[in-house]
């Protein structure tokens, strides 16, 4: 099974990362929002652009060729073979 | 490979330590636990350089141990006609995941066991790694831990360890034997 069928798959019951696409949480209530809204519609804060799984990327660093989530033991990333240490300093020269 | 273990105990004044050892006399212990019974940080950074792996767990006194399964996950008390009624949050992403009716009870704490055991308990998943409650989303079901211990992980074309390209897969890179997948902290056990 391929692993855009898996995490389809685990859409169907709230799981995976499409989930996590789709929504917001907002900072002051905790209200789900839509990744489309602007304003929590349970207290009225101002929702920032940051959905859940980019919440869930910036906790584990992702690789800066594909975009694929890296785990922590992670020294190449396992989609396109990128070393991390280079991924380090592509972002060290970045900054 | 551990071949056979020995096992020792130290106390002093704040900590008692047991250490676990392979029987091929290597210096450094395969892993540390210690058990204190006070928050000291200083402990542990004397044993950091001890061994890399470590776990640290911290007692008080003959109470609860704080790193077992959480009871529940973050929850609001809000009073309310009727009784109390208890909002219950994501450990992880802080979402509110669901509010109770207002519930009637002698005290406090068993409203919060009513609250938690009828409604709360049902719109969340235990994370086995960090004991923590997340709601489906930030939950990795394959693994049966929150997404910020285990993150979603797809076949794997290159070995995260050595970055040999995997021709074809299994469970552990034929180069370095890294495990490709993580599959849980249970099987790791």
């Amino acid at each position: 099974m391929t692993t855009e069928i898996h995490f389809r798959n685990l859409e169907q019951y709230g799981f995976g990362p499409n989930v996590m696409k789709k929504m917001k949480i907002c900072h002051k209530c905790g209200q789900v929002a839509k990744k489309g809204s602007f304003f929590c519609r349970s207290c009225g804060a101002f929702l920032t652009r940051e959905t859940l799984y980019d919440h869930y990327r910036r906790q584990h660093g992702c690789c800066v060729g594909c975009g694929t989530v890296l785990t922590a033991d992670a020294k190449f990333c396992p989609h396109c073979g990128l070393p991390v240490h280079r991924m380090n300093q592509q972002h060290g020269q970045t900054e | 490979m551990v071949h056979s273990i020995t096992i020792g105990v130290s106390h002093d004044a704040y900590a008692s330590v047991l250490c676990v050892r392979a029987n091929d006399n290597r210096v450094r212990p395969d892993f540390l636990i210690i058990i204190i019974s006070q928050n000291s940080d200083s402990i542990k950074r004397e044993c950091d350089f001890v061994t890399n792996r470590i776990s640290v767990v911290f007692r008080s006194e003959w109470g609860a141990n704080h790193m077992e399964d959480k009871k529940t996950a973050a929850y609001k008390t809000i009073s309310d006609a009727g009784g109390n009624r208890y909002k219950f949050y994501c450990d992880m992403s802080g979402a509110l995941a669901c509010t109770t009716e207002p519930i009637c009870a002698k005290t406090p704490e068993e409203g919060l066991r009513i609250a938690w055991e009828t409604v709360g308990r049902h719109c969340f998943n235990l994370c086995h790694k960090c004991g923590r409650w997340v709601i489906d989303a930030a939950y990795n079901v394959d693994v049966l831990e929150c997404v910020e211990c285990a993150p979603y992980e797809a076949k794997p074309n290159y070995c995260k360890n050595c970055g040999i390209k995997i021709e074809k897969l299994s469970s552990e890179c034929p180069v370095c034997g890294h495990k490709l997948v993580y599959e849980g902290e249970e099987s790791e056990k």
